[in-house]
């Protein structure tokens, strides 16, 4: 192996004493600059995907003076709702407590709520305590909560998987036997064919009367049936298939003044300004 | 994205010049073989661990090559007096490394609930407790126990199990006062508390949690008053004669390290690269916080919490023992260690970072993926 005079290495050596902290400095930098850069191109590829991270949104139906109508909170997977700042969804209205209750997301089901120790909410009016089962009382898209004096309806981002209407019942609504039979709610055909007309979206300023469990589903968000799953018709499917639009019937939106689960939102509601813009973001986005 | 490229790529290059001039200097004044196949192995895991096992395992890219530089470090301080002990503590250090797949794998693999969080919980307990039932054992492995106690405790928080999380922190302080470990007693208990604060935020939880711990630790003084230890003079007269780069002139014989690894570092290459080291490991710091801070799952957001505040209390209390301002004993910085138990403990915390990284990343493809089906 080589090995070096010793002037030499005395050379070697002072030259790498300046060297290595010079070196160690680049680290330094280089893993800094790093970590900075990697920050932004986090930062902006959630810029770029509108909603990242949250499910959706809860918006204020009414608030009293504390909380303006229309005003809405982003709403994350998990965390904690109460009056303090420090809580991940921040309702500063009275009767809300400091930490009133826990949230998570459920996959196929929807927001489980689990109130605190003494705390009460209203899902849909149904009041919900912490002794309640949070399976139960899911909020789904356009659930209406109850909380203190304020009261929010959940707007669901598209395409998360919860079916909010169907409420499988298997003895009633599967034969034993013979053809399935074609679902009670509209069915939109997979894939569209060309020219139909598209079922527009309900505008926010609409939805105030749906109630939380009357939106139509789509076949590929209904949850598997228990059960057994029916055979298939002895006879051949017929020839001519049937006009799959022709069962589509247009979304028909209840009276909010019928409505006996959510409370019907004020004049000032609809005469409301635009909403803030990430929704509106949004709500392009599901438009086209 | 070319940028952050660039950026990883200029690091990795610098951290190979600077290993492989290192570690060649020593050897072609000695002319010693063991020298000349460190530099090599040093700069082969390198640059050949974070793309093999990092990239199947998907272990996070800047705190994985962060904690190999620490690594590198320890092992360059013992290359030009003891090659043997370098050779060593390099393999502690690969044994080290592959402890973070497991936490990494631990962490994807586990879905928290109470039941899946009392296995790891009695787990890190009986570690914990290990040098208590055999007093023979010449080492502890109290940095892997603290890493399933914390497990546990996030799992059982993030399904708003309070009570047992409390339960099972207190056990773990009483066994760490009955160990006589105070600095991991108390990196524990403010650990715990801090999360405990972060995820409840209950103010009532917490004040119980807060005066039952302390309650604690105020008996255990009571019954065993705390002696108080005055080592750190040496260490800042160690401190004030290093150079700012080192020694000018080769010294007459190689230096050999003493058990801190980080001051006998200073003695040889001067105080800059002390600082330099303390910033990397604050580099990791903040990685290990932004992660916490991205994590959408109150179990990951948790864990990251409690890994940053681990070993962010660790670094703390060793630079407040070297300055004087606790009278500790200091012992050595997370993973600048000749301890392998400390090592492996420090790396699995890191394997649970790299867990809830690759979570992370998940959890962004699956907004794009909810993007696409929105358009």
């Amino acid at each position: 192996m080589p090995v070096v005079s010793t002037d030499v290495y005395k050379i070697l050596f002072t030259v790498s004493r300046w060297l290595f902290p010079f070196l160690a400095i680049l680290i330094v930098l280089f893993t800094f600059l790093w970590l900075f850069s990697e920050s932004l191109r986090r930062r902006e590829r959630i810029r770029n995907l509108p909603g990242s991270g949250p499910v959706g949104e809860l918006v204020v139906l009414s608030g009293g003076r504390d909380l303006a109508v229309n005003t809405w909170f982003p709403v994350p997977r998990e965390g904690v709702l109460g009056s303090v700042r420090s809580c991940d969804l921040v309702i500063p209205c009275p009767g809300v407590r400091a930490a009133h209750l826990d949230f998570s997301w459920q996959d196929g089901l929807g927001l489980l709520l689990y109130p605190r120790s003494g705390c009460e909410v209203l899902v849909n009016g149904v009041p919900v305590t912490c002794r309640s089962d949070p399976r139960e009382f899911p909020l789904t898209h356009g659930s209406v909560l109850q909380i203190g004096s304020a009261v929010l309806r959940l707007h669901l981002f598209a395409a998360l998987d919860t079916s909010p209407v169907f409420q499988p019942d298997p003895a009633a609504d599967l034969p034993a036997s013979g053809p399935i039979p074609a679902p009670a709610a509209p069915v939109v055909p997979d894939p569209m064919p060309m020219g139909t007309e598209i079922i527009p979206p309900i505008p926010p300023d609409q939805m105030s009367g749906v109630p939380g469990n009357t939106f139509p589903s789509v076949p590929d968000q209904m949850p598997p049936v228990p059960g057994e799953v029916p055979p298939f018709p002895a006879e051949p499917f017929p020839a001519e298939t049937p006009d799959p639009m022709a069962s589509v019937s247009p979304v028909t939106v209840p009276d909010p003044a019928q409505s006996p689960q959510s409370p019907a939102p004020s004049p000032a509601d609809s005469a409301s300004p635009r909403r803030p813009r990430r929704s509106d973001r949004w709500k392009e986005d599901w438009g086209e | 994205m070319r940028k952050h490229a660039s950026f990883h790529g200029r690091l990795l290059i610098t951290v190979l010049l600077l290993f492989a001039l290192a570690f060649l200097l020593p050897a072609v004044s000695a002319g010693d073989t063991r020298l000349y196949v460190l530099a090599a192995a040093v700069c082969g895991v390198l640059l050949l661990f974070p793309m093999i096992p990092g990239r199947m395992f998907s272990l996070d890219s800047p705190s994985l090559l962060l904690a190999l530089i620490l690594c590198a470090f320890s092992v360059l301080v013992y290359a030009p007096g003891d090659p043997d002990a370098a050779a060593a503590q390099g393999l502690r250090c690969l044994m080290g490394l592959l402890m973070m797949l497991p936490g990494a794998v631990l962490l994807r693999v586990f879905r928290p609930s109470p039941v899946s969080a009392l296995p790891v919980a009695a787990g890190g307990l009986a570690l914990l407790a290990l040098p208590l039932v055999l007093p023979s054992l010449g080492f502890s492995l109290t940095e892997a126990a603290l890493a399933l106690l914390l497990f546990s405790v996030s799992a059982f928080l993030s399904v708003r199990s309070r009570l047992p999380a409390l339960v099972l922190s207190l056990a773990g302080l009483a066994i760490l006062l009955l160990r006589q470990d105070l600095p991991s007693a108390a990196i524990w208990g403010i650990t715990f508390l801090l999360v405990f604060w972060a995820v409840d935020r209950s103010v009532l939880w917490s004040s119980l949690a807060l005066i039952a711990h302390a309650g604690l630790l105020a008996a255990f003084l009571v019954f065993s008053p705390f002696s108080p230890e005055s080592p750190a003079d040496s260490s800042l007269s160690r401190l004030a004669a290093m150079g700012f780069i080192g020694s000018q002139t080769p010294p007459e014989k190689p230096p050999v390290p003493d058990r801190s690894l980080f001051l006998s570092l200073g003695d040889q290459y001067g105080l800059v690269l002390l600082l330099c080291l303390f910033l990397l490991l604050l580099a990791l710091l903040l990685r290990s916080s932004s992660l916490a801070q991205s994590a959408r799952k109150t179990f990951h957001a948790a864990l990251a919490l409690g890994v940053f505040l681990l070993l962010g209390l660790r670094t703390a209390l060793y630079f407040l023992s070297l300055s004087g301002l606790l009278p500790l004993a200091p012992g050595n910085l997370p993973f600048l260690t000749d301890s392998l138990p400390d090592l492996a403990g420090q790396m699995f915390l890191l394997g649970f970072l790299s867990g809830v990284s690759a979570r992370n990343q998940a959890d962004l493809g699956e907004d794009s993926h909810l993007a696409m089906l929105a358009r």
